[in-house]
């Protein structure tokens, strides 16, 4: 595949000027997986200069932000977290892990126990030496705090997993798992200092940024980690301001207050483009918003009504009006951008007369139901779209609108309503399964509730060879797209926006395979 | 004891008892009613502060250390007992004190009204003299027009526009107030323009057309009549009889666009993402936290009621029929 070699040549690139020290990753830049640029070229062409200071502005979370790596609820959290903390691995361009900490992560015969080494000469930002007990404390940690680290790790033998020597660990776990080294990849698997239980001030990790300064719902400052182990990040500071209305995140980056905005509307997009000084990145990613039905809650119990659902939404039409076009036609399942996505599934198209089809085949025939969603992302654009395509079917939907940051309240629409809104983000198949479809799974949107989903599931991890790992969560999303609980309707094209002054957002803006942010540590700007 | 036996017969003192005790009364009652409503919005604050990624169990911890479960009324009970000591207890959402959250907002708050006010206040006296010394005149028409619009212009409308304008496309002012709510505005006054601005002209009408009309009522009257025909100019006129005759409806009128400008600087503030209480409000509601929604409420009302007691001394002070009125 093309875009596999592009990839890999940037990699090299980027990594023979980490060894010159060099800060020119120019042609890198060019060759950036999955991006399009709408604006001046000439900017990607510089030399990157080293120091100033980068405002760029997030939507966050307020006062109830977090500098915990495993409490993390908003993308600015995660912006911090991969800004601030490393994990042992991480994923690649390629959505294939990478080596961070790790210098080396080895299964034994069938991946049930994984050796780590760590990389040597790792310093946290308080000058103490990375060791396999801070690896250890970090994972145990996460675990205790019950967030979705809880299940997402709770592979791990934390009584038999040992420290073997001070930078290596032996991880065993509670059955075979050969996607360890990508499952250590999540944010929550942040690496933190041993013993630290107090994030509530500042956090100590060993990052490429530090903090200087931290807000709640303001603003974090963050500064240059030069004993960072790789290649020292440009910028002398980093601002990450913290604006959640999207108009005022835009009027500032076009009144020069900021430099960088992320999570630009995709109806905003249009009209940047044409701004003079200003350029619109597209990544390409996995960004999926998505409507969930209970399949434990009645009409939804009934396979062939979520069918007839899923057939009743006209999916072009929702991504031309809800995400101005900038996105794909989602097939209902999480992950395009990640190597275990099964591409082989065909895609659903709008057809009212099958939904019907289906419909009376159930003896149900005139089907209402209650659709639940909020002004987000285009979610409700959407779903004005389906209430409109669903009546040629038969289906008659009543859109209830609750506001967006109820969308995730669990006292009143989360997990509670038979049809509800959500949002994946960046997310592959089998990080999403861990989270959202196993019977464990405390984020189970769909009440996918079936021990031999979850018996297979295992048996996949547990496959040594990755085609044949692959082929097994392919053969579950099909099971999934047969007669699952949701109708992923779109992937959505992540937009940021930002000021010709910035260089390297390259790695930030793109292909968005994993859930956190990556190429944070490339920024760079003019002065 | 009678009242009389504490305070005499200072009707003054006795007036000042009685609206203090109905302004305690109408804080209590505002909060109580906030409480409730807080309440009874679906989710708390558990939700935000564990929200989506957090195990059911995780939540059910949050929620007991919060003391969530505890009964609405036992919980209003004790933030009430609390209060009453000036203590406003924690945030839910944050580690931080209630107090600890509001008194940066609430002094950029002050800070933004009080700019305002000053540029607001004179303004409207001196268009609302004007206007209604040459009532009739084309002057006076085209001022009735002006206040009109801005009267029926919102606030979020107007501050779009000038955002826009002002900010975006022409770069004179910042059209978003980025600065450290600790810190405060005036590590960067600039983005005290456009808030200030919105605030003065949305509020400007209303003072002026009722300064206007009392002016205008008074000019037609005997005194000015009087002192016309004694030669006194008409000038003087303006500001010595004319004005002073609507003293009372001005303190009145004034102090109303003052409490008008509380509620107007909750949606000023969200425009430009003013870090004061306007912003504050929305988060925390938004959040459930209601400690702070109920902190917020608390001084907001405690405000109302002392700019209310305030004016109504001023009243009396300066008419000298009610100071002798017997309450």
């Amino acid at each position: 595949m093309t875009k596999t070699n592009r990839v890999r040549l940037s990699d090299r690139i980027f990594a023979r000027f980490r060894e010159n020290r060099a800060r020119t990753p120019a042609l890198a830049a060019c060759l950036g997986a999955g991006l399009m640029i709408a604006g001046p070229w000439a900017a990607l062409a510089e030399t990157p200069q080293v120091g100033g200071t980068l405002r760029a502005a997030w939507v966050g979370g307020g006062a109830a932000d977090k500098l915990d790596p495993t409490t993390w609820l908003t993308i600015l959290e995660l912006a911090r977290i991969s800004a601030v903390f490393d994990r042992l691995t991480k994923i690649n361009e390629n959505g294939k892990p990478e080596l961070m900490l790790a210098q080396a992560m080895t299964p034994n015969a069938d991946a049930s126990v994984w050796t780590v080494k760590l990389r040597p000469g790792v310093k946290f930002h308080d000058g103490s030496p990375l060791t396999a007990r801070d690896v250890l404390y970090s994972f145990k940690s996460a675990i205790g705090r019950g967030y979705f680290a809880a299940t997402n790790f709770s592979m791990i033998d934390l009584q038999k997993s040992r420290m073997v020597d001070d930078l290596t660990i032996e991880f065993v776990l509670n059955a075979p798992n050969a996607e360890f080294d990508r499952v250590v990849s999540d944010a929550s698997a942040s690496i933190i200092k041993d013993g630290t239980t107090d994030f509530s001030t500042t956090a100590i990790g060993t990052g490429p940024y530090k903090i200087v300064n931290w807000v709640p719902g303001v603003r974090t400052e963050l500064t240059r980690n030069e004993a960072y182990w790789g290649n020292p990040v440009a910028l002398d500071k980093l601002d990450m301001i913290e604006i959640d209305d999207d108009n005022a995140r835009i009027n500032a980056l076009l009144s020069g207050q900021i430099d960088l905005a992320v999570n630009v509307p995709p109806y905003f997009a249009s009209q940047l483009e044409g701004a003079p000084g200003y350029s619109v990145a597209y990544g390409s990613g996995s960004t999926a918003p998505a409507f969930y039905m209970r399949q434990d809650k009645p009409p939804f119990d009934k396979a062939e009504v979520r069918q007839a659902l899923r057939l009743a939404i006209d999916r072009k039409k929702c991504v031309e009006v809800a995400l101005d076009g900038r996105g794909t036609v989602g097939n209902d399942l999480f992950g395009p951008s990640h190597p275990s996505y099964a591409r082989d599934i065909p895609q659903r198209e709008y057809d009212p007369e099958a939904a019907r089809k289906l419909l009376d085949k159930a003896g149900i025939g005139e089907l209402q139901v209650e659709l639940v969603t909020a002004p987000v992302v285009g979610m409700l654009e959407c779903a004005t779209v389906f209430k409109e395509s669903a009546k040629k079917a038969g289906i008659e939907i009543s859109i209830r609108q609750i506001s967006p940051a109820d969308l995730y309240n669990t006292q009143s629409v989360y997990l509670q309503v038979p049809f509800g809104t959500t949002e994946w983000k960046g997310v592959s198949f089998q990080e999403m399964a861990r989270t959202g479809l196993l019977q464990s799974s405390f984020a189970n949107e769909t009440a996918n509730k079936n021990p031999a989903f979850d018996a297979a599931f295992a048996k996949a991890e547990a496959a040594l060879d990755p085609a044949a790992r692959n082929a097994q969560f392919a053969a579950l999303q099909r099971s999934l797209w047969d007669d699952g609980g949701y109708i992923v309707w779109g992937i959505q094209t992540p937009v940021t926006a930002f000021s010709d002054r910035v260089g390297g957002y390259e790695g930030l803006a793109g292909a968005e395979v994993g859930f956190l942010p990556s190429g944070i540590g490339n920024l760079w700007i003019k002065h | 004891m009678s009242l009389k036996s504490i305070f005499g017969a200072n009707t003054m003192s006795r007036f000042l008892l009685m609206r203090t005790v109905s302004g305690a009364g109408l804080v209590l009652v505002v909060c109580l009613a906030t409480f409730v409503a807080v309440t009874l919005l679906p989710g708390d604050a558990a939700n935000f502060v564990s929200g989506r990624s957090a195990s059911p169990e995780r939540l059910a911890e949050v929620r007991e250390r919060l003391n969530l479960n505890d009964p609405v009324a036992e919980r209003f009970f004790r933030w009430g007992l609390r209060a009453v000591q000036g203590d406003l207890g924690p945030a839910l959402t944050s580690p931080r004190q209630v107090s600890e959250i509001i008194a940066p907002r609430l002094r950029n708050s002050l800070i933004l009204a009080s700019i305002a006010a000053a540029l607001l206040v004179p303004l409207a006296v001196a268009t609302g003299a004007l206007a209604g010394a040459l009532a009739g005149g084309s002057m006076d028409r085209g001022l009735s027009v002006i206040s009109l619009v801005l009267l029926s212009m919102p606030e979020f409308f107007l501050g779009t526009l000038l955002a826009y304008w002002l900010g975006v496309k022409w770069h004179l002012f910042p059209p978003i107030a980025l600065f450290d709510a600790a810190q405060g505005p005036w590590s960067n006054p600039a983005v005290l323009v456009l808030p200030c601005l919105t605030l003065v002209i949305t509020n400007l009408g209303y003072p002026a057309r009722i300064i206007r009309a009392n002016v205008a009522e008074a000019m037609s009257g005997r005194v000015v009549l009087t002192a016309r025909l004694n030669g006194i100019p008409e000038r003087r006129i303006v500001w010595k009889y004319a004005l002073r005759n609507c003293l009372a409806p001005g303190i009145q009128v004034i102090s109303l666009t003052l409490l008008y400008l509380l509620g107007g600087i909750i949606v000023v503030e969200n425009v430009f993402q003013f870090p004061g209480i306007g912003t504050l409000a929305v988060e925390a509601t938004q959040q459930r936290d209601l400690n702070v929604v109920l902190g917020l409420v608390a001084t907001i009302t405690v405000i109302y009621a002392l700019v209310m007691l305030l004016t109504d001394t001023l009243i009396i002070l300066v008419t000298p029929k009610l100071r002798t009125l017997r309450f």
